[in-house]
Formats: structure tokens, C-alpha cells, sequence
């Protein structure tokens, strides 16, 4: 976690000093929407966190809506260089994860158990662009990066497929803690591609895995893909003509 | 100056932390039962027996130790018509074993335990169990049944050697959830695990079986009477949960008692889950029991020499207000 705090700070102060080179520094309000993600346990078998229970690892699939979804509203700083860019987005995200194992009953039958993980955190997507075509109007790029999240609330449920099972007697929602979740900081990779519509704004897809595991136990991986929407506010700040525009 | 106050931003939410859970780990252990720690004759004439009956009484507030408050007032003793008297309550501290304990631990695998265990909290509560032996106790688990899911029969032993609290293979035991059925041998692997433990375990510990049953014999060629007598050739002890109104409390009783092991009836699935959460104390720690001393008259007939008798001890703890199971303690009249 230190090593991220480090590379955070450095990066900050790495944008902060690439804004004096830059040909233009725009400012703008990103909307972000992920719904498309995988969370995958490489085991056959969890041991809950809190609890004697273990649980079937038997769904790693990629999952529309129902691995949960990511809301992320923030800022971006995006200074532009050539065809290169470099972008720092704080945001607030509402993250949330489902997650479904699956408990041993009878011959055939397996109770399964959604755990469900709601973080509100504050994201620092960190990123370079490389824009690579463009048409009068539309400039595409692709980047790449990493996203530095920091929790700062956590909520965690279940919810059981059996309706007349009193489940929170019978099992403990916070089991999959330290396995898909901690309640410290990670970093994610991020990769992308971007439509840039002149100055007005960006159409962005973007995929992001988790670097690490939350915890020590079990190898555990997540990857989201979500659509960011960014429009660029019209300040009068830094603004050299642009390779695009000469 | 900007750049300064984006650090310390990032710095503050950096070294945020949620505070999360306690280290307790959660059990679905809140039921109250009371245990058979050991019972006997202690004489007779044609018109009364006196038998002593040890009890330990586990509480739903208490974890790691057992009640130790009742007196003479909360215990009820029934049975056969007839007058009861509870001649005198004792209790005292069984210190824990000086020596290490070798354990196989059986699970009754036969018919169903959907009305029993819907959930399969028994595969917690043993999980438990299995993480509360620590060296130089050592743990065996198997399961037993007949023309059931299992790899052998009447007793399918998985090889898990279980020592230092670790949970050699957890997972064993909860896929057993998926391999009930087939006929209850419960005899016949009690006397293949006995064989175990004989062969293989440690000539200086003290050798125990338990059996978790929740049914009554159905298959087994081996008697009670080969299987307690083998027990008690052995020195090994004999411990018996039975879960649910089926298994026959007088049968179980009494191999428990004959060969110096505890019998707990467990009418629900969180009394026994209750059990399991204690029960690695039970068998290597001290424990806190009542001895009582119980004078039966009856009402008709009289006591003949070689008979059976079987009675129930009931308690209610009055300052809790909450009223245990009935043990069953089975008394046999000499010839």
C-alpha cells in the first residue's frame, strides 16, 4: 500500500509539471458506467472469512448488470502534448460487486448464496493517450494507465436462493471478506479507447483489472468494462494550436 | 500550492481505513443441551433402584465453559411409573486429561437430513471441531453408511490426519453434504473405526470414537454388545450426538455409557451444532459436571435381577429460564 501512496504522489506531481509543457489543459466532468464485469476465484472451494462455512466455486463467468456495476462521476485534468495526452480523473465511484457461491445441502442441491459488496471510493484514474487518427471532427486514441481506488465505506450482504432459510443465522455476510474484499486501497490497470469529438468532449470504452488479490488466500481477479462520457469545460486555460488544428 | 493541497488530499484518503468484523469467528451454536458425561447402577431391591447419573449442562451464553450454577430444584428425573427422588447433586471440576487424546470421528451418512439438518450446519460445526484439535491430539474423520454414496463400506475414512487446528481437507467434509444416503451401519463402522484406532493409533493417548448418527441401525452385522465389548478391551470411549427425535436414546445411551463416553440427544440441529462448538473441550479439557444420586420406586411390579431400565433427566435452569433436553439414562439390573 506504501509503494501505491508513492507512485500516486509522484504521479501527481509528474502531471502537475507536465501542465507547464503542455500545448493546451483542458478541465472537464466525466461520467463513467460499468456493467460489464468478472470476478473470478481460481479455487474449487472458499473457506469463509468469519465463519466455519466453505462455499463451491462454481460461476467465474462474465456477467451483464449481475456482477454488479460501477457509477463514477469525477473530474478530469487532461493536458495534451502532440498527439499524446496525459489525463488524471478524480472521481467518486459507487461500486458494487455480486458475487455467487454456492453451499452444500443434499445429493444434487447447493444452497447458493449472493454476496454482495458496495464500496463508495474515491478513484484516481491515471492515464497517457496516444492519439492515433483523426477526421475533422472525430480524433480516436487508445491509453492506458491505472486506476487508484480508495475505499472510504463498505457495505456487505447476502442474499440466499432458499427463502424459508433465516440466513444470517445459518451464515455470515461478511465471509467473503479478505477474499472479494479488503478495506484498503488497490490499484487497477487501465486500457482504453477514445473518441475525441474536437474540444468539446470524449467517448471513452475502458477496461480495468484489478492488480492482486484482496487478500492472501485465494488468487481472486476482477475485470470491468464500462463507457466514460467526458465533456470538457470552457475555460480559457492553457490553449496552443494543436497539431489537429494547424 | 494546488499541487500541495492534491497530496494531502490523496495522502488523507490514503491512509483511510473501514473498520471491519472481530476475529470471532461465527457458528449458528445458540441452543442450550445438556450431555450424558456417565451413568450406572448403584443398587436395588425389588422395590426401588439407585442409579448415579453424571451431566454437563451447556449454555447458550457460555462459550468454553459449562453452566455451574443449578441446584437439586432443576433437575427433574422421569421414566417409568413410579416415584422419583433426587437423593443428592453434586458438582465438581473434571480436570482436562493428562494425556493426548487419538480421535476418528464418524459421521452417519444413511437416508436424508432434510428434516434433520436442511442446511448442512453439521459441516460447520464439525469444520469447528476439526479446527479446535491442536497437536499432540490428533483427529481421523470418515462417514458411514451401506449401499450409499460413499467410496467404501461400511466406512469410508478420507486419510485426514488432523493435527495443530489445521483443516487438512475442509472440503471434505462439506462435500459429504452432497453423499447422504444408503442404510445406517453405524455399528458396523464403529467397529471398523475402533479397528482403526486400535491398529493405528498412539499406544499413550487416550482413544476416543465419536459417532454423529441421526438414525437407528439398519444394516449392520456387528452387535452392540461386540462393539462395546471390543471398546472396552481397547480403552477407547465411546461418544455418541444423535441428532433428531429418530435415533433410539436408550440404544445410544448405553453404548456410550458402557464404554466411559458421553451421550449427547440433540433434539435440533443447533443443539447439536452447540455440541461440536464445545466439543473438542468435551473430550480434552476440564469440564464441569453434576453428579446425581436418584432413588426409583415404582408404582407396579417389581425390580427383577437382568432387567433394563430406562429413565430421562430433566433440567430447567430457572434463572434463565430455560428448560434442556432430556438425557436418557439407561439402567441395567444386574443378573
Amino acid at each position: 500500500m506504501k509503494s501505491v501512496r508513492l507512485i500516486l504522489i509522484s504521479v501527481f506531481f509528474s502531471c502537475a509539471g507536465l501542465t507547464g509543457y503542455g500545448q493546451r489543459l483542458n478541465l472537464g466532468l466525466t461520467f463513467q458506467y460499468h456493467v460489464l464485469k468478472q470476478v473470478k476465484i481460481d479455487a474449487p472451494m472458499v473457506a469463509g472469512t468469519h465463519s466455519y462455512s466453505q462455499y463451491l466455486v462454481k460461476d467465474n463467468r462474465w456477467k451483464f448488470f449481475s456482477a454488479g456495476q460501477s457509477i463514477v462521476i469525477g473530474t478530469v485534468l487532461q493536458v495534451d502534448y502532440k498527439k499524446i495526452y496525459a489525463v488524471v480523473e478524480p472521481s467518486f465511484d459507487l461500486n458494487t460487486y455480486n458475487y455467487s457461491l454456492y453451499y452444500p445441502t443434499a445429493p444434487g442441491v447447493d444452497e447458493r448464496l449472493s454476496f454482495h459488496t458496495l464500496f463508495y471510493q474515491v478513484d484516481v484514474p491515471i492515464y497517457i493517450g496516444y492519439q492515433f487518427g483523426s477526421t475533422n471532427l472525430i480524433r480516436y486514441s487508445v491509453f492506458a494507465g491505472g486506476v487508484f481506488a480508495f475505499p472510504y465505506f463498505l457495505e456487505y450482504s447476502f442474499q440466499s436462493k432458499a427463502l424459508e432459510n433465516p440466513q444470517e443465522e445459518y451464515f455470515n455476510s461478511a465471509d467473503m471478506d479478505n477474499i472479494l474484499y479488503s478495506r484498503e486501497g488497490y490499484a487497477n490497470a487501465l486500457l482504453g479507447f477514445c473518441l475525441h469529438f474536437a474540444s468539446l468532449g470524449k467517448v471513452d470504452v475502458r477496461y480495468q483489472y484489478r492488480l492482486g488479490s484482496p487478500g492472501d488466500t485465494y488468487p481472486v481477479s476482477f475485470h470491468t468494462v464500462g463507457m466514460g462520457l467526458t465533456f470538457y469545460l470552457p475555460l480559457k486555460l492553457r490553449k496552443k494550436t494543436i497539431y489537429y488544428e494547424e | 500550492m494546488k499541487s500541495r493541497v492534491c497530496s494531502l488530499i490523496v495522502l488523507v484518503l490514503a491512509g483511510c481505513a473501514i473498520d471491519g468484523p472481530g476475529d470471532r469467528r461465527y457458528l449458528p451454536a445458540d441452543a442450550d443441551v445438556a450431555l450424558l458425561q456417565s451413568a450406572g447402577y448403584a443398587g436395588h431391591s425389588s422395590s426401588e433402584i439407585v442409579f448415579e447419573a453424571s451431566v454437563l449442562v451447556l449454555n447458550t451464553f457460555y462459550e468454553g465453559f459449562d453452566n455451574d450454577y443449578l441446584g437439586p430444584a432443576d433437575f427433574q428425573v422421569s421414566g417409568p411409573a413410579g416415584s422419583y427422588t433426587v437423593e443428592s447433586v453434586d458438582a465438581y471440576d473434571l480436570p482436562a486429561p493428562a494425556a493426548p487424546s487419538s480421535t476418528v470421528f464418524v459421521i452417519d451418512q444413511s437416508g436424508s437430513y432434510a428434516d434433520t439438518d436442511p442446511f448442512n450446519t453439521r459441516a460447520q460445526a464439525i469444520n469447528k471441531f476439526v479446527h479446535d484439535v491442536v497437536s499432540p491430539n490428533t483427529l481421523l474423520i470418515g462417514a458411514s453408511a451401506r449401499q450409499g454414496s460413499l467410496s467404501a463400506e461400511p466406512l469410508e475414512v478420507q486419510g485426514v490426519q488432523v493435527t495443530n487446528g489445521s483443516n487438512g481437507d475442509g472440503n471434505y467434509i462439506f462435500e459429504l453434504g452432497h453423499r447422504t444416503g444408503g442404510l445406517n451401519a453405524i455399528l458396523d463402522g464403529a467397529d471398523e473405526a475402533l479397528d482403526l484406532l486400535i491398529d493405528n493409533g498412539d499406544p499413550v493417548a487416550r482413544k476416543q470414537l465419536v459417532l454423529l448418527v441421526h438414525g437407528n441401525d439398519q444394516s449392520s452385522g456387528t452387535s452392540l454388545g461386540s462393539v462395546v465389548q471390543k471398546a472396552q478391551h481397547a480403552g477407547i470411549a465411546i461418544h455418541v450426538i444423535a441428532l433428531g427425535p429418530a435415533p433410539d436414546a436408550g440404544f445410544f445411551a448405553q453404548l456410550a455409557e458402557d464404554t466411559g463416553g458421553m451421550f449427547a440427544p440433540c433434539p435440533t440441529g443447533k443443539q447439536m451444532v452447540k455440541v461440536f462448538s464445545e466439543l473438542e473441550r468435551l473430550i480434552n479439557g476440564p469440564r464441569f459436571v453434576y453428579h446425581l444420586r436418584v432413588r426409583f420406586n415404582p408404582s407396579q411390579g417389581l425390580v427383577a435381577p437382568g432387567t433394563e431400565w430406562l429413565f430421562r433427566i430433566g433440567i430447567s435452569d430457572e434463572y434463565l429460564e430455560r428448560t434442556y433436553n432430556d438425557v436418557p439414562v439407561k439402567i441395567n439390573i444386574p443378573a
